[in-house]
């Protein structure tokens, strides 16, 4: 525990959202669209968290809004790092020609979007918002920053000594990208991804908010707290309990970064 | 191939960077021969375009003009592909052993690294584990530690683990870039003689860069003395030393720090 | 006695997760205007002695012992009253030029910098100061390095740049720590040279540290020997080297001297002269 807490406290967070997710696929206390007249109800033994506004059991939403928290962050950050490490390594690797440039300029005009428009974009596309407009949408938006990141710290590498040896062992380009640079720009890339997944959670609850996210009948935090808005005067609990998780698990993920980008480092390793 | 070939033929060896406001040329018209088994000390400081130089004849930059020729074939002007002969014949020890090796892979990974890429097709390729084993023991290192990383070890044994990965292809020549310049002088000597050893065990061709005279005049046989680019003096070792013909000669054999006992 | 600027006694600085302390009860005088060599090899303990001298040590670091600069006590000492000493009592030089100057100023604002924190100069005349400094430590062209960036600067000049800045409130005690190792060999000689100038004009004590014996010897009157975050040895130049009494002495002398040794024989390495312990090398 004293060795690594960020990220034991982080996996920790972590769980309890994957475990929620988890749960919720077999069994909620009560079905979490199910209208019932007991509205605004506060916590009590029945409703551990109380009702909302049409009666739906929280706690019940809480728990199905963990699996879209989760599906949200993975598939951004996946999108994000899947396609915007290799285009920042690649850019590196090109830093002296047009095709390093070009890819930066790219990259800048992504992040000249909000995840926000690219969201409306792909909506109005699409006819109307869901889930996977949301997600894609987010994704896109995360690409830039973590090409930048892959970029700055692969450029780092390729000035180090041990890249001019692997060339001379006759090592090929990709061979040097693949087992020398990526491995040394994993601390930085898990911080972003860690960063991302925080960001990735936040927007969605902004674009369910705003209607642009999933379809109303699922229960997302965000979506939770923009159907607070009304009470948040009468009964705060509607919206403590969707925002309290939220904290958590962006909390949860970004120590769980720090704890793995630790966990990883081999110059750690070693207590003399 | 005859046996008086020399190993390396450089013949006005030019290399320009355009990259900043003006160009710079790093090496300006360079000439000379290495033969066989010689030991080359390269003397000169930082801009004096030695570690460019370097670097060209191991085909890692490509000069501007000029041409090298190494075992009897140019090595100018070609592709990655037909270059592997090149990279197992000749292999780098650079100066930083904190920068010169991944710290991200073990030892063993680091020093089987040459004997892993593509320049074997079509020849015999030596077991890597096996080598690393001799390779360990042969520059003093205990083969145990091979699943260590670089940072468990200090400098001095950092750069032998580089010496054994240059060796690892089993080349003909050796090229120290500042290989010492990065140690404590009481580390220095034991690096030295290792070098020493090798070259006389392996029959190599050494070619040591430094900007410091005394270490080349007590490892090499002959000498090139550069400045801006330039060869400003040429020749064999001692009589360099003892009766240096160019002001910057003469500037860097009065730099070298001596031990005033008095 | 009287004349000692600084003396340490049984100094020990340990930090936390290491087995060894860093520095393992060393004791040493400087006097007013004397010389002094610290040499060791990476790892031995000397640049700690000199951040703890400075105060400049991590906060995790337990420091016991005595350090006495003029009769006052320097373990302990509030950070701000210690800013008062540092830059004017007690300067360092240390060995990466580039990162001990700050890149976006521009270096004449640097050393007015150090000039004025201490009140050395009414305003006006600070930069005249700083032109006169550089000038004295062998800067050809002081309004144009005054006025330029590090970047714009060679190592060479860079480090003078340092030891003006060192020098410019001609403190009692100059603390260098491998001032040379980063520069080439012509540039060492040279900045060597100008070193000693300017300490003998500003009248300055020096503690010279490196693990280079030769450097050192050129520069000082007295050396101790550190290894392994004790001192092993110390006494004049002339009787270490001379007449070390230490193996380890015998075997840093021993290695600092290429010439003994005829070409491509085996040089003497400092096992030869004294086994260490597992700590690896």
């Amino acid at each position: 525990m004293r060795r690594n807490p960020a990220l034991l406290i982080g996996a920790a967070m972590v769980a309890l959202v994957v475990v929620f997710a988890l749960i919720s696929a077999v069994w909620t206390p009560y079905n979490p669209t199910e209208v019932t007249p007991g509205r605004l109800l506060p916590p009590s033994t029945a409703h551990l968290m109380g009702t909302d506004g049409f009666g739906q059991d929280i706690a019940s939403r809480v728990l199905v809004g963990a699996r879209s928290c989760l599906l949200v962050g993975v598939v951004a950050v996946g999108i994000g790092a899947l396609l915007g490490v290799p285009l920042g390594v690649t850019a590196a690797v090109n830093q002296h020609s047009w095709l390093g440039t070009v890819i930066m300029r790219a990259t800048d005009i992504v992040y000249a979007f909000p995840a926000l428009l690219l969201a409306i974009i792909l909506a109005a596309a699409r006819g109307s918002g869901s889930t996977v407009t949301a997600m894609t949408a987010i994704g896109i938006a995360s690409i830039p920053a973590f090409a930048r990141v892959s970029r700055g710290a692969a450029l780092q590498v390729l000035s180090q000594d041990y890249i001019i040896a692997a060339r001379s062992a006759g090592t090929t380009p990709g061979g040097i990208a693949w087992r020398h640079v990526l491995p040394n720009i994993t601390p930085v890339v898990l911080v972003q991804a860690s960063v991302s997944f925080g960001l990735a959670i936040l927007a969605e609850a902004a674009l369910s908010y705003l209607g642009l996210g999933t379809p109303p009948t699922t229960p997302t935090w965000g979506r939770m707290i923009y159907e607070s808005q009304p009470y948040l005067y009468t009964n705060l609990n509607l919206a403590l309990w969707p925002g309290l998780f939220i904290a958590i698990a962006v909390l949860g993920f970004n120590l769980l970064g720090d704890g793995l980008r630790e966990l990883v480092d081999p110059t750690l390793q070693d207590v003399r | 191939m005859g046996t008086d070939e020399p190993i390396y033929r450089v013949q006005d060896l030019v290399r320009v960077f355009s990259h900043g406001p003006q160009p710079v040329t790093a090496v300006d018209r360079v000439s000379f021969e290495v033969p066989a088994g010689q030991r080359l000390g390269i003397v000169g400081e930082s801009g004096s375009g030695k570690s460019t130089l370097i670097r060209m004849m191991a085909g890692l930059r490509r000069p501007s003009s000029g041409d090298i020729v190494f075992r009897g074939q140019s090595i100018v002007g070609r592709r990655e592909s037909e270059l592997a002969w090149l990279r197992r014949g000749v292999q780098l020890v650079f100066q930083d052993p904190r920068s010169s090796l991944d710290p991200r892979m073990k030892v063993a990974d680091i020093i089987a690294e040459p004997l892993r890429s593509k320049i074997w097709k079509g020849t015999q390729r030596p077991d890597p584990a096996s080598r690393v084993v001799d390779l360990m023991a042969r520059v003093g290192l205990e083969p145990a530690d091979r699943n260590r990383y670089p940072h468990q070890f200090s400098g001095g044994q950092r750069q032998r683990i580089a010496i054994a990965r240059a060796l690892a292809p089993s080349p003909q020549v050796l090229i120290a870039d500042e290989a010492v310049s990065a140690l404590d002088v009481s580390v220095r000597a034991q690096v030295l003689n290792l070098f020493g050893e090798l070259v006389a065990d392996q029959g190599l061709t050494l070619i040591f860069v430094s900007h410091d005279l005394s270490v080349v005049r007590h490892m090499c046989d002959a000498v090139l003395v550069m400045h801006a680019g330039r060869i400003v003096e040429a020749g064999p070792i001692e009589q360099i030393y003892l009766d240096p013909q160019h002001s910057y000669t003469r500037q860097l054999i009065a730099s070298v720090p001596r031990l005033r006992r008095g | 006695m009287t004349d000692d600027l600084l003396t340490i006694d049984d100094l020990s600085v340990r930090f936390p997760g290491n087995r060894h302390p860093a520095v393992d009860r060393i004791s040493l005088r400087i006097g007013r205007g004397e010389r002094v060599g610290l040499i060791g090899e990476s790892g031995s303990g000397k640049s700690v002695t000199a951040l703890a001298v400075m105060g400049l040590l991590a906060d995790n670091a337990k420091t016991t012992g005595s350090i006495r600069w003029q009769g006052d006590e320097l373990l302990g000492m509030h950070d701000a009253q210690y800013s008062r000493l540092r830059g004017e009592q007690i300067s360092m030089v240390f060995q990466e030029p580039m990162t001990a100057l700050d890149p976006t100023m521009r270096t004449g604002r640097q050393v007015a910098e150090v000039l004025r924190l201490h009140g050395g100069a009414p305003a006006g005349e600070a930069r005249s100061r700083v032109l006169q400094t550089l000038a004295k430590v062998g800067i050809g062209d002081p309004q144009r390095v005054a006025d330029s960036f590090p970047y714009q600067l060679s190592g060479g000049q860079r480090q003078r740049v340092l030891i003006a800045m060192a020098l410019i409130n001609t403190p009692d005690l100059l603390i260098c720590d491998e001032p040379t190792t980063a520069l080439d060999v012509t540039v060492q000689a040279r900045v060597l040279e100008l070193l000693q100038g300017g300490l003998d004009l500003a009248g300055s004590a020096l503690l010279f540290i490196s693990h280079d014996l030769a450097v050192v010897s050129q520069m000082v009157d007295r050396i101790a020997v550190i290894y392994e975050g004790r001192i092993v040895e110390s006494g004049t130049r002339s009787q270490i080297l001379n007449a070390p009494q230490h193996p380890y002495t015998a075997g840093l002398i021993a290695t600092a001297d290429l010439a003994n040794v005829p070409a491509g024989g085996r040089l003497p390495v400092l096992d030869d002269f004294w086994k260490r312990t597992d700590r690896g090398h």
